[in-house]
């Protein structure tokens, strides 16, 4: 698999960037706009998956490895716990978002900017990553299968 | 199969007992059931007025997703990462020596 044609390559050259900017967005927001982890996390992976649409499975793996991947899903998924361990630490329940209004513990910020919200931002951020890990993982998985079935 | 089918009586019982008790034993605690129909559900009016104040976050959902019901929400990345190591086991290329 050696990618498609220029006009492809250079489309999805110009485009790749502008979703992945466009998910981070998603996913940083997730507490102030619609949307959330799991809605821009599918969009960083869709970024990745039109890279390896236009360029092949290749040279895409050369930037973002399926190791890569995997430990980033499972230190995300670790990253989650933590972060829920925090309510326990600073005296509430398992998932209590620390450091909002009556009680200003962590990350205190106004509602409204992004460092707001107690720990919300920081599950968003860490969902993001691994349902975007994820999915990346799972076409790499298929697109492997697909081109060793092609070969034999 | 046999065994189980003579056991039935005593596992119906056990239901219903069970079935008696809920509807017995867990009204007392959260009042009465509201009416069939009557969509005025207290937790939700709590969620939209008290979000801002205690968590602090403009986006409703995100509050309850990550906060109300963070058990729920850990429990989908739990099934979105064994679904990943299903995949990974499943698909798993042997490198050609």
């Amino acid at each position: 698999m050696t990618g498609m044609t220029l006009i492809v390559k250079t489309v999805s050259r110009i485009l790749s960037p502008i979703i992945l900017i466009a998910g981070a967005y998603i996913v940083v927001h997730g507490h102030l706009t619609p949307g959330g982890g799991f809605q821009g996390g599918v969009i960083l992976a869709c970024g990745v998956i039109l890279l390896i649409f236009a360029f092949g499975l290749q040279s895409t793996e050369e930037k973002v490895s399926l190791d890569f991947s995997n430990k980033l899903k499972s230190l995300s998924m670790l990253f989650i716990i933590i972060v829920g361990l925090t309510g326990l630490a600073f005296g509430f329940w398992f998932f209590r978002s620390v450091g909002a209004f009556p009680f200003y513990y962590w990350v205190p910020g106004i509602p409204g900017e992004i460092p707001s919200a107690g720990s919300l931002p920081l599950y968003n951020v860490g969902e993001g990553i691994h349902v975007a890990v994820a999915f990346i993982i799972i076409f790499y998985s298929l697109t492997r299968l697909a081109r060793r079935e092609g070969e034999e | 199969m046999k065994a189980n089918l003579k056991q039935m009586p005593t596992y119906l019982s056990i239901l219903a007992l069970a079935a008696l008790l809920t509807i017995v034993v867990l009204p007392p605690p959260y009042g009465p059931y509201p009416e069939f129909g009557n969509h005025d559900w207290p937790v939700a009016q709590y969620y939209i007025d008290h979000t801002l104040g205690e968590i602090g976050a403009w986006n409703v959902m995100t509050a309850i997703v990550w906060d109300y019901r963070g058990y729920d929400t850990l429990g989908e990345s739990a099934v979105l990462f064994t679904a990943i190591v299903g995949v990974l086991m499943l698909f798993r290329t042997r490198e050609k020596h």
